[in-house]
């Protein structure tokens, strides 16, 4: 069975510069339609190319990087065809009957269904497909057959998530094997929803990994997975084994695509349910201090009238700029409450829409909405319902958000010149501290810094990138060059617009929605704000005060660097997880915070402020550990100081000797420097 | 026991209580050794350096063995000196809801300017009057 293939063409990942691929000439690009081209291309693969599987490109990591061979499960051009079904050959007829009782068992509390799909299905596909009935009438569907045979037809749906990373756009496996996680701090992440994880490994053997847990019933029926995957088609009985081994599921979960091609996976659903998201703006240096302290009101804020269940999701978004004499840095604390869906939810609309067919490229139903819309937006005087696109979302799509703010800050500084500084506008009075009244002494200096403005505003047009824009506004206010008075009037200008900006992105903000419209904040309509990123995740323990002393040292970077004509534009947002079962997930504590830090690569000083932030959470004093799907330059010896060796790396390359059973097909420049390999 | 890496200062502070209190290093670049400080509240500092060495506090009762314990490690930026690492603990509770009150404290500070570069200082007043 030929497989479709491209030769030597350019790969590179959604983040990258537009105009510069990552790799200008990737030998070769496969693009597997089914199981069995996928198991007999790793079966019949000759000479001793290494094989790496890609889905999205939306990991910023060297880890989705192939020395040779990318096999695609989702090509992001969408020209050939996707790993993208939701499969009905194990769901429902090889499930034990057993498991089946067991959640016929749980009744309406603690209700789950299941979902398998191959994997090169986005997850904002999965979220538009899971919420719709299913036909409880069809005894093919899981509803269908829990109806009949259990005489309970209370799986019809519709369901959800339970918890999802703030964006849709990445393949559910792609998603969960590098640890992506959301900020629901009461669950663990999205590798922890998944059931069971079908492989193919060194040599086309594939394998069928389940958990094992004690007091739950076999997720799947021997017999029948052996029939259903044990043919000739998929090379045999011999070719075929099914474990139920937790060790060799909790390795696998994140395995940084090493153990080889996952073909699909099982994920537990749950029913459908809304959100209630609350965001407010606060000072980074009054808020500090509760982190450490689960308790505090961060992570148990009071229930907003109307909901009867605890708070499960916390993000405190900083802005690394100060403002206020260079005392005080703003954050945007968002908080999130779940609650039951009701008739009139906002969120389908907006952000799944209407079902347009079948597609053969994804292998599902298109939706009109899904995957191709801004992020679900309340209207500012009626939560109830969406607003449409934000001002930085409608500024991102045409790259020209920055005018309104730059015109703005130039017109309350024309005021404060004008009147001695009698007339303080209301950016000025937030962003300046009282104090000696240093700024009065600058007024001259600030007419020069409105002509520089004026002058670049004239210089702005619709093509130019969002990054570029800031980049140019950054040279003109943060110039080393220019006299010292205006150096001064530049810098508190530079603070006003980040100021500005900052306050409209995380402005407060009530309201309910559907699940999936709250937890995937992604802009998929944008095409300037997100091109040309870089971005690290370091985690750390919650109630360990290195991480706020990582924030603080960011902060102390970027005001220095600031004085000498650099900036970092962009956001680092901590949010809070659960512990994972992952053996080499990031999740390792009771509480874990992910700190992620975002740039535009456009804006020189964001690149360095990264580097700093990466050097300083591997310095073994810090404590970080990255995130396996973002820039991660660790070596051998961080992941062993972290994870092992006599610990979970052990355990992680144990269950790696006995999948691959010593072969090499799926290593990479990635896994050997980072020591993800059998020794 | 609690791991450091590369070059810190450090400065013990102890102050007279029911127990003996001291605290050993091991692993660093010529600065192994038990440390016993005053207990008058007269601080002592000293420098260690080394690949990754460790703290181990200790302390005893009268003519008991000595024990070691847990202090609690607190990390900040602290102006002017930046990156710095405090040991101590108010209370040492061992198995069997035993909970004593010590008064030795250690303070580290990072000399690696990788890891603690100088604090910025603000060369303007960016301030409006009252």
């Amino acid at each position: 069975m030929n497989i479709p293939e491209e030769l030597n063409q350019p790969w590179t990942r959604k983040h990258d510069h537009p105009q510069i691929p990552h790799i200008a000439n990737a030998e070769r690009t496969v693009y597997p339609e089914s199981l069995q081209q996928l198991i007999e291309f790793c079966r019949d693969k000759t000479g001793g190319q290494h094989l790496k599987a890609a889905g999205s490109h939306w990991g910023l990591s060297e880890a989705a990087v192939s020395d040779h061979t990318f096999i695609e499960t989702h090509d992001p051009h969408e020209t050939h065809q996707a790993l993208g079904k939701t499969l009905d050959n194990v769901i429902p007829r090889c499930l034990n009957r057993a498991y089946l009782q067991h959640m016929v068992n749980m009744g309406s509390d603690g209700k789950w269904s299941l979902v398998h799909v191959e994997a090169g299905k986005r997850i904002y596909q999965l979220y538009a497909e899971l919420d719709r009935l299913s036909d409880v009438g069809d005894t093919a569907t899981l509803a269908g057959f829990i109806a009949d045979q259990f005489s309970d037809g209370g799986f019809g749906g519709p369901w959800a998530f339970e918890t999802l990373g703030g964006a849709g756009g990445q393949t559910v496996v792609g998603a969960f094997t590098t640890g992506t996680h959301g900020g629901d701090f009461t669950l663990p992440p999205l590798a922890d929803s998944v059931l069971a994880i079908h492989l193919v490994s060194d040599r086309g053997r594939h394998f069928w990994i389940e958990r094992n847990d004690p007091g739950i019933p076999a997720l799947t029926d021997d017999f029948m997975m052996s029939l259903e995957f044990g043919t000739e088609e998929l090379g045999g009985q011999g070719n075929f084994e099914l474990i139920r081994d937790n060790d060799v599921f909790d390795a696998a979960l994140v395995s940084v695509g090493r153990f080889g091609v996952i073909y699909s996976v099982v994920l537990k659903a749950v029913p459908q349910y809304a959100l209630h998201e609350k965001r407010r703006l606060h000072l980074w240096q009054d808020i500090k201090g509760q982190i450490a302290d689960t308790t505090s009101p961060l992570y148990a804020d009071q229930r907003p009238p109307g909901i009867e269940s605890d708070q499960r999701f916390l993000q405190v978004a900083v802005s690394l700029t100060t403002h206020l004499n260079f005392q005080k840095n703003l954050v945007g604390v968002t908080k999130r409450w779940p609650l039951p869906t009701a008739v009139l939810t906002p969120g389908h609309a907006e952000r799944v829409g209407d079902l347009e067919g079948f597609s053969a490229v994804i292998q599902a139903p298109r939706f009109s909405k899904a995957g191709r819309s801004h992020p679900y937006t309340p209207h500012p005087d009626h939560p109830e319902r969406s607003a449409g696109p934000s001002m930085l979302e409608k500024a991102c799509a045409d790259a020209s958000f920055v005018r309104g703010i730059i015109n703005a800050v130039i017109d309350e500084l024309e005021e404060f010149v004008a009147t001695n500084g009698a007339v303080i506008g209301p950016t000025i009075a937030a962003v300046a501290a009282i104090g000696l009244g240093g700024l009065l002494v600058f007024l001259a200096a600030f007419l020069a810094i409105i002509l520089l403005l004026r002058e670049l505003l004239d210089a702005i047009d619709d093509e130019t990138r969002f990054g570029q824009v800031m980049e140019q506004t950054k040279n003109r206010l943060l110039d080393p060059n220019l006299p010292p008075a205006e150096r001064a009037a530049g810098l508190f200008t530079w603070q006003a617009i980040y100021f500005a900006a900052f306050s409209g992105q995380q402005s407060a903000r009530d309201y309910n929605a559907l699940s999936y419209a709250v937890m995937d904040q992604r802009d998929y309509l944008n095409v300037s704000c997100e091109v040309n990123v870089e971005s690290v995740e370091v985690f750390f323990n919650a109630v360990d005060s290195r991480l706020t002393a990582f924030i603080d040292q960011l902060i102390l970077f970027e005001m220095g660097q600031e004085f000498e004509g650099k900036a970092f534009v962009g956001y680092a947002s901590l949010r809070f997880t659960g512990p994972t079962r992952a053996l080499i997930g990031m999740q390792r504590y009771p509480t874990t915070c992910s700190v992620e830090i975002a740039c535009l690569k456009d804006v020189s000083g964001g690149k360095e402020l990264i580097d700093f932030a990466v050097d300083w959470a591997r310095n073994p004093n810090n404590g970080g550990i990255l995130h396996w799907g973002q820039f991660n330059p660790w070596e051998r010896e961080d992941v062993e100081r972290i994870y092992g060796p006599g610990g979970n790396l052990t355990r992680w390359r144990e269950a790696l000797s006995r999948i691959t059973d010593g072969g090499d097909m799926f290593t990479s420049n990635f896994t050997q420097r980072t020591g993800l390999e059998v020794n | 026991m609690h791991h450091f890496f590369g070059p810190w200062d450090m400065r013990v502070t102890n102050f007279e209580g029911f127990f003996s209190e001291r605290f050993e290093i091991l692993g660093s670049n010529g600065a192994d050794g038990m440390y016993v400080p005053a207990d008058d509240g007269t601080p002592f500092d000293f420098q260690v350096d080394g690949a990754d060495w460790t703290v181990d506090f200790q302390a005893k009762l009268g003519d008991e063995d000595w024990f070691s314990y847990e202090p609690e490690r607190a990390t900040a930026i602290v102006p002017p000196q930046g990156l710095t690492v405090t040991l101590a603990s108010e209370q040492i509770v061992l198995p069997g809801a035993m909970v004593f009150n010590h008064h030795m404290v250690l303070r580290c500070i990072s000399t690696d300017p990788a890891l603690n570069p100088p604090i910025p200082i603000p060369p303007w007043d960016l301030t409006l009057p009252d």
